[in-house]
């Protein structure tokens, strides 16, 4: 599996297999928005066909993409809050569950976001109802439930609102926020908060 | 000082009536259009200006939001009508055609506005978005620079200028405004969208051929540049063209340090160290990546690409490697990770030894005492054995052997039957092997032990489409769609791709051509839509500064079509409209009522009943269609009627625009071309044709629909009376596809020499043979084909092809006696195919009787 950051040329397998494995599905138009406004936010994972070729006598082969599972990633833009990420969606198609696809995307994704526009943390929604996903989220990428938004989904479900703090996480690795004043001032700001509580 | 709307034309108005003037314009930029329109009515009963040009320009803009446009089309007309001198009057005209798709139409009503109101920016504005959307750059650039001098203080100016001079390959100037602009807006710290234009600077530069400098530049800007994915992957490709591949190489690293998993990295890497493509032993690629492989204990990348590098017994030690810790893990998706081995048939030899090494172990020992990997350690965990029938059944499965595939899977769900992906594969084994009914109620199976996945619920839905079982497919692909909605609707709301394909492709199946066209249409429509997107972004990403992916959006959109569903939908609809010419009596769908052998009044009588039918039928569905139209209120999305598409009147004339949009931005298919050759050879468009044949001749040059195609022009081209230049280009192309060998059966007998031991080769030099001469027999070499051993690629798909063919009138004429033949000898070959009279016979359901078939 071949795991990238999404571009433009991809939107297209991105929501072919978006409608394939959700129920939530977007028009084409919310992808180019998503690959036009944070273009380094969203990564594919696809497998590759091998075809061959004959060059100069040599046989030759070369890979040829196909999506097999995604991040669509955004910032929340909101003047009043810290600057974080969001999840918009995340799928991996049945047949290739259990590779580890989404937690290696999702690690990439939570690196730009923190590289590029300062997040301080990157938030989800996810179905009540959906325990695998719940699974996913909470044991393997450490997210946390913060709230639950009742009847989030169009079919009336509720939706826990989960968050991944990626301050943390992104000092561990020792990878460096788009603007390290900025992060650090609001990385104080915060402590104090907690102290206060 | 520009004139305001109002008082532009030589209607002015007086005080009281600008006054509502100016609250319609108003209304309409806060979107109230029922106000709008109230002061509108207000000023046209005013006497005297019941013809007010602007306002009712103003009254159809506001309609047009509204949705109502027919009448604001005829609003717009009459305003504009009585006031040709207003320049409002010609912007709203404009903006009214850009809605209808008419862009010249707009472009040139702009341009007439802009005559009449020098520096509107407004206007410039709207005229210089249609421009960039129609690829007008030099327009564009025009439009940008007279925007640039009214505004020079906004940024978006400055760079819509740039963008322009871009896209025209003028680097040059592009590179010096853009020098320009940064040396006076360097932001001191952190910033985004200075970070998005170094990179778009950076991208100029190296279209420019300057590669040198942009490194430079990169390198200055270093830390301005927060997007570090596309930093470094820029850095060593620079790298990599200045010749430093020592320095470019510490940059890959780099890169795999932070993305095990990307590909490309090891391909550049191995570029850069010089071992790609290598043929010393031990391969050196080899041992860099297993280097890798070491450091990064968690990625595949590394040691799923060395398989693809050795053979024989390395191969069989590192797949052992790969495959055993992945039947412990028990990922079903083991099978996918080999599936691009398959193309190499050494390698497959070895898989199939290990899964029978790893089975006979399994039967020997017990799969609860025994162990892959030796003797001495710790026996598998049950699920093992699981996983290993898994995979044999998908390989028996992949190399086509029905009965072992089947085999294998009873055995696995037999050993867990609560396993949801173990139905799904048993659906496939049948789906591959021709029986859909069988497939379908698998895949029910499947869907009914995890009802809240979407996945096996699309499967399911698909899996019964092929199956011909549209209703029920609905109903089972409604489950995830907006409740109360039809299945379809939704879907194709939401630019549901493969269930357009599928479902017009099984409307095909049962006959019903004008639902199947549709679909594909359909199809047209959101490749139409999703042009369109790209016309708010125009300022969107000038605004936000990330003009890289805009360039690569204007650059995907151009050649949008390309992609592999555009292809499949238009062929679908070129299909149908060349068979409609065909065979028009296809088009009733019970046609197959119709009998050979019946009498010409038997043949009336039944003709009148299906009319009858048929009428009925009609009024039924304009009755539903009515009641949903109510339900819905207004409908979305395309308004598309099958009966109308069955109407047509130039089927050819409809086929040749899908293949206007398949062929003129090069379609990756050889059989894209193939397709085009033969709507245009009907036409009668010599050079279309030609350039068609040309271009598939330099992707595939044996393909054998291209060589049908090139037999039937050489029939042709002695009666085509050409002159002139026409004649020298035909005369030129002539030559690069066909060499000296112009006659028409010497080239067929060529190519049935050539490739005798292909089937589908066979196929083609039949039906070209039919093509040159009617009455040619091809029947008895076809049927002898089909057992003939020595000939390679007799697949079921290529079966079905022979039979749709002589149902079609291809090959020539078959008998009833012919057909049965045919029938009995595909049977024998594939015992579960449906169409030729097999599947699995159907006593009770549930028992598992599939092993009955022989090979």
């Amino acid at each position: 599996m071949n795991i990238r950051c999404a571009r433009v040329d991809d939107l297209m397998s991105m929501q072919n297999a978006n409608l394939m494995c959700l129920p939530e599905n977007y028009q084409m138009k919310y992808y180019f928005y998503h690959a036009l406004s944070w273009p380094q936010l969203s990564y594919i994972a696809e497998d590759h066909k091998v075809v061959l070729t004959i060059l100069f006598c040599y046989n030759l082969f070369f890979f040829q993409g196909n999506v097999v599972g995604y991040v669509l990633a955004k910032m929340e833009e909101d003047p009043g809050e810290e600057p974080h990420g969001h999840i918009t969606s995340l799928a991996v198609k049945r047949s290739y569950r259990r590779l580890g696809l989404a937690n290696k995307m999702m690690d990439q994704t939570a690196r730009a976001m923190v590289e590029t526009y300062n997040a301080k943390f990157v938030s989800l929604h996810v179905r009540v109802s959906n325990r695998a996903a719940l699974n996913l989220y909470k044991n393997t990428l450490k997210f946390e439930i913060v709230d639950t938004e009742p009847k989030y989904y169009a079919d009336g479900e509720d939706a826990y609102a989960m968050r991944r703090d990626l301050a943390k996480w992104a000092e561990e690795r020792d990878i460096e926020p788009a603007d390290k004043e900025a992060y650090a001032v609001s990385k104080n700001s915060d402590d104090k908060k907690k102290q206060r509580h | 000082m520009p004139t305001p709307p109002g008082q532009s034309s030589s209607q002015p108005l007086p005080t009281k009536e600008l006054g509502y003037f100016k609250k319609i314009v108003k209304s309409y930029e806060q979107k109230q259009y029922k106000t709008g329109l109230k002061f509108a009515k207000q000023i046209l009963a005013t006497q005297g200006f019941s013809e007010h040009g602007e306002t009712l320009a103003m009254k159809g803009l506001i309609l047009n939001c509204m949705g109502k446009c027919q009448e604001a089309q005829e609003c717009v007309r009459k305003g504009l009508k009585s006031d040709l001198r207003s320049y409002v009057c010609w912007h709203v005209y404009g903006l009214i055609q850009k809605t209808e798709k008419k862009y010249d139409e707009a472009i040139k009503a702009y341009k007439q506005a802009l005559k009449l109101e020098k520096d509107n920016i407004q206007i410039l504005r709207d005229l210089s978005l249609l421009q960039i959307h129609i690829r007008d750059f030099d327009g564009y650039l025009s439009s940008k620079y007279e925007l640039l001098r009214l505004r020079q203080n906004q940024r978006v100016s400055w760079l819509g200028y740039i963008v322009a001079h871009h896209l025209l390959k003028e680097h040059t100037l592009a590179l010096a405004i853009m020098a320009e602009y940064i040396k006076n807006n360097t932001p001191p710290g952190y910033d985004f969208e200075f970070s998005e234009l170094i990179l778009y600077q950076n991208l100029i530069m190296r279209e420019a051929g300057q590669s040198d400098v942009a490194l430079q530049k990169l390198e200055e800007n270093s830390t301005h540049i927060v997007d570090k994915v596309a930093y470094m992957e820029t850095r060593a490709n620079l790298l990599m063209d200045l010749d430093q591949p020592k320095q470019a190489e510490h940059v890959w690293r780099v890169l795999i340090d932070r993305n095990p998993e990307c590909l490309e990295y090891y391909d550049a890497l191995q570029t850069c160290m010089g071992i790609k493509d290598s043929l010393e032993s031990p391969k050196p690629q080899l041992l860099m990546l297993d280097a890798l492989a070491e450091k990064f204990k968690k990625a595949a990348a590394p040691r799923r690409l060395a398989l693809y590098l050795v053979e024989g017994e390395e191969l069989r030690r590192r797949l052992h490697e790969w495959i055993v810790p992945m039947l412990r893990k028990g990922a079903p998706s083991l099978f996918a990770s080999l599936v691009p081995l398959y193309k190499f048939p050494q390698k497959i030899a070895v898989i199939e030894s290990l899964i029978s090494e790893y089975v006979k172990k399994m039967d020997d020992e017990g799969y609860d005492k025994v162990n892959l990997n030796g003797v001495s350690q710790e026996c598998e965990p049950p699920t093992t054995a699981l996983w290993l029938y898994v995979l044999a059944a998908y390989h028996f499965d992949r190399c086509h052997k029905t009965e072992l595939a089947l085999h294998y899977i009873d055995r696995a769900i037999q050993h867990t039957p609560t396993v949801v992906e173990n139905y799904m594969l048993k659906a496939r084994i049948y789906k591959h092997a021709g029986d859909y009914d069988e497939a379908a109620s698998w895949m029910e199976e499947a869907q009914s032990l995890d009802t809240a996945d979407r996945y096996i619920n699309g499967k399911c839905g698909k899996y019964m489409l092929r199956a011909k079982r549209i209703d029920e497919a609905n109903k089972m692909l409604a489950k995830f769609t907006r409740e109360g909605e039809n299945a379809a609707s939704h879907l194709t709301d939401m630019q549901c791709m493969w269930y357009e394909l599928e479902s017009g492709r099984a409307f095909r199946s049962v006959n019903k051509y004008g639902e199947a066209l549709r679909k594909a249409h359909h199809i047209e429509f959101h490749f139409n839509t999703w042009i369109e997107d790209q016309y708010d972004f125009h300022t969107y990403c000038l605004r936000k500064m990330t003009l890289c992916s805009y360039i690569r959006l204007l650059r995907m959109e151009d050649r949008l079509r390309n992609a592999d569903y555009y292809y499949q939908g238009a062929k679908l609809a070129i299909k149908i409209y060349l068979r409609m010419i065909d065979r028009p009596d296809d088009m009733n769908e019970h046609s197959a009522l119709i009998k050979e052998g019946m009498t010409d009044q038997e043949i009336k009588k039944m003709k009148k009943k299906l009319k009858k039918q048929k009428e009925l039928q009609e009024e039924e569905e304009k009755k539903k269609k009515e009641k949903e139209t109510k339900e819905e209120g207004l409908q979305r999305g395309p308004q598309i009627d099958a009966e109308a598409l069955l109407k047509t009147e130039d089927p050819l004339g409809e086929a040749a625009k899908f293949c206007h949009n398949i062929h003129t931005f090069g379609t990756p298919k050889v059989t894209g071309y193939a397709l085009c050759a033969e709507v245009y050879q009907r036409r009668e468009k010599v050079l279309l044709v030609l350039k068609c044949l040309n271009e598939g001749t330099k992707k595939d040059p044996h393909h054998p629909l291209l060589h049908v195609q090139k037999v039937k022009f050489l029939k042709a081209w002695p009666t085509y009376d050409l002159t002139g230049i026409v004649k020298d280009t035909a005369l030129s192309l002539i030559e690069t596809v066909f060499g000296a060998e112009l006659d028409a059966v010497k080239h067929n007998d060529k190519y049935k020499m050539e490739h005798q031991h292909e089937f589908p080769a066979r196929l083609a030099y039949a039906e070209a043979q039919c093509a040159i001469d009617p009455s040619a027999s091809v029947v008895n070499w076809l049927l002898k084909s089909v057992e003939d051993t020595t000939v390679n690629e007799r697949s079921l798909k290529m079966m079905l092809k022979l039979k749709d063919g002589i149902e079609y009138g291809k090959y020539g004429k078959w008998s009833k006696d012919d057909n049965e033949k045919l029938r009995k000898l595909v049977n024998g070959l594939f015992p579960l195919a449906l169409d030729f009279g097999g599947g699995v016979p159907h006593k009770s359901p549930s028992t598992n009787n599939s092993t009955v078939e022989s090979k």
